[in-house]
């Protein structure tokens, strides 16, 4: 949504961070925004269903760089799941979030995947499982290994979060800003390779933009 | 500056007052963890004004430069930011160039002649009378007294009473109105649309707008309703209860699961479905399941606890929520969203309307690239009639004035012609209202026209 081609922003200048689109996906219910409240206002309540999108933004120092995020949370429900790829158009990351005590919503988690994989080129976008309440282990359904085994077998990152307790809610979206911020280097490292490379590797539009480049 | 809760660290933060909507763990502002965690990530901060009550500066030193900041919501808690190395005194110029914001002066300060403290206040924001309808001064909110006068010996219900007019038989009350003689003396629809309706007869007005009652049923029929409602109503839940296994997995996967989840978060902070085990939000529960049955093409979205939980809090019974809700439901864009054309033409009408009336935010979105004008930031808004987007209060005056139906602005021919054909759906009236302080600025009348047809009452 901010970034744009062509259009100057005010404000956007040197030493500006990177704005990067983050979409939160996962079923009704598992804990999206309760993940991004948690991470964005280091809150955890009762939240009202999401109805469309919620958005919030959040600035991430990782000492040498920083960047910011957009977060996009989805709506969960099944009805919700047709308009979602208007969401997650131009992302440059995505949280595929499950509820560890719910097998279903890790079965759902997968098909999101696929929905992700239609989209988008194969990593043009940063994409983490995301196993959360884990504060509810005597109802686990499925186990840390799995979420592994399905996220390594699919080159995803992985993690296993509780937001009620603040358990490495905030090393998910780190990993992702460091995930992001690794490719944008490669990439300028691949740009400075020469023009034949530069064509190949050109960013498509609507992705990855330093406002600093 | 320093403030003991900040640090330059990072921007964006949101400080916001926790709301008491859904808190089911109470904010711990106190904590040390939670200071520590802030201190991380408070570099600028937000308010909500909505939520703020007062901005207070207190000054520590005779030079008026350290002390506090201290910010008090409306329900009385305080979020202090600590000035020790100067700074303080820059603050006074900002609030007392802000529009929003007065100072107060206090009682106990005349006196002295330095500073110690100061208070603003935040100064609710008032339209000039040039951008009120003109029509706004006219209606008295529909307090009780009125109602009654609107309502004939048999219960049914006058758009207009005339003073002249009343029967005797029908109790004139204290209210009588603003000058005797005058013609029409009250408009059901214009006190409803400008003045709200009294929070204590909303429980029997809103069957009225939402359609569960006409206005033509005398009292009696309307008991007569009520009754054959009921037993309605009781046939739907039957027909729930009794589904075979196979259906009832069908619809617990479908329905049941998500209705469950979503009853226990929405309006627990509302008095009336407040607590554990409160029989309320069971009554709200059974409510959506058996809209479910009686309605399987729309089902339950979510979003639709929002707009029931209300109309059950102020009607009461839950067979007539029911069927108000029954009423409300053919009048929402939830009808066929969340994935349809109705959600697109709404926010084309919303695109237009922005064009017209402020044509520079619509110029940002535009350069904003497709995302901006696909305005995806405002399906909540339409979808819930901005239920989540004002606190509930304001956003049930919202509800009225939508249900209200009421003609604000001359619609011209051709135009209303445009609308009312192919665009009878009803969910187009979300958007009604809106411009009813919009006037045309270009003389062209162009603003109000967008504006739909307007449906009798």
């Amino acid at each position: 949504m901010a970034q744009v081609d062509g259009a100057p922003r005010p404000g956007a200048a040197l030493g500006q961070p990177c704005i990067f689109k983050l979409v939160l996906l996962g079923s009704g219910s598992v804990g999206k925004s309760s993940l991004a409240l948690q991470y964005v206002k280091n809150d955890f309540k009762s939240i009202l269903p999401t109805v469309g999108c919620a958005f919030f933004t959040k600035v991430v120092d990782l000492g040498a760089a920083s960047l910011k995020f957009e977060i996009w949370d989805t709506a969960g429900q099944e009805k919700y799941h047709s308009v979602c790829h208007l969401y997650f158009r131009g992302a440059n990351a995505a949280l595929l979030v499950y509820d560890v005590t719910r097998k279903d919503s890790f079965c759902k988690a997968q098909q999101w995947l696929k929905d992700l994989e239609e989209e988008f080129h194969p990593g043009e976008v940063v994409v983490v499982l995301v196993g959360n309440k884990t504060d509810l282990h005597q109802e686990r359904q499925v186990t840390f290994e799995e979420g592994r085994e399905f996220a390594e077998s699919k080159g995803l990152l992985f993690m296993e979060t509780s937001a009620k307790l603040n358990h490495q809610v905030t090393e998910v979206f780190s990993a992702v800003a460091r995930e992001l911020l690794q490719r944008e280097e490669k990439e300028e490292g691949q740009r400075q390779q020469g023009d034949a490379r530069l064509a190949l590797n050109e960013t498509p539009p609507g992705r990855g933009r330093c406002c600093a480049r | 500056m320093t403030c003991s809760t900040s640090s330059p660290s990072s921007v964006d933060a949101h400080l916001q007052f926790p709301d008491s909507s859904g808190l089911l763990q109470p904010p711990r502002w106190d904590e040390p963890q939670r200071a520590c965690a802030l201190e991380q990530i408070c570099g600028v901060f937000r308010v909500d004004l909505g939520h703020m009550r007062s901005l207070r500066l207190f000054f520590s030193d005779e030079a008026c430069t350290s002390g506090q900041l201290v910010v008090a919501s409306r329900e009385s808690q305080y979020k202090v930011f600590h000035f020790h190395h100067g700074g303080l005194d820059k603050l006074p110029d900002v609030l007392q160039q802000w529009k929003y914001c007065a100072e107060t002066h206090l009682k106990d300060q005349q006196v002295a002649d330095e500073k110690t403290c100061m208070q603003f206040s935040i100064r609710r924001p008032k339209l000039p009378s040039s951008e009120t309808h003109p029509e706004e001064s006219m209606y008295r909110r529909l307090d009780v007294a009125a109602w009654l006068r609107h309502l004939n010996a048999l219960g049914q219900v006058e758009e207009e009473y005339k003073l002249r007019k009343v029967r005797p038989d029908v109790p004139a009350g204290p209210d009588s109105g603003p000058g005797v003689g005058a013609v029409p003396t009250g408009r059901l629809r214009g006190a409803i649309f400008f003045g709200g309706i009294d929070v204590s007869i909303r429980g029997e007005v809103w069957p009225f707008l939402l359609r569960y009652y006409s206005h033509e049923s005398t009292a009696e029929e309307r008991e007569a309703l009520r009754v054959q409602k009921r037993k309605e109503y009781a046939e739907i839940q039957q027909k729930r209860l009794s589904m075979t296994p196979e259906e009832h997995r069908a619809f617990w996967r479908n329905v049941q699961f998500t209705v469950d989840k979503d009853v226990v978060r929405t309006d627990r902070s509302n008095q009336f479905f407040r607590g554990e085990g409160n029989p309320n939000v069971e009554s709200m529960r059974r409510i959506l399941l058996n809209y479910a049955v009686y309605n399987p093409a729309i089902g339950y979205s979510q979003g639709m606890s929002d707009l029931v939980a209300p109309i059950l809090a102020e009607v009461l019974d839950e067979s007539d929520t029911f069927w108000c809700f029954v009423g409300l439901m053919q009048n929402t864009i939830f009808v066929s969203s969340p994935r349809d054309e109705d959600m697109e033409k709404q926010l084309l009408y919303l695109r237009e309307l922005l064009r017209l009336t402020h044509l520079r935010f619509y110029q940002h979105l535009v350069s904003l690239g497709e995302d901006g004008l696909q305005m995806l930031f405002c399906h909540r808004w339409l979808l819930l009639c901005f239920k989540r987007e004002f606190p509930e209060a304001e956003a049930l005056r919202i509800w009225e004035a939508c249900w209200a139906h009421y003609q604000h602005a001359p619609v011209t021919t051709n135009q209303r012609e445009r609308h009312c054909g192919a665009e009878q759906d009803a969910s187009a009236h979300m958007l009604e209202p809106v411009p009813a302080r919009l006037p045309p600025r270009d003389g062209s009348g162009k603003g109000p026209e967008i504006l739909l047809p307007h449906q009798p009452l």
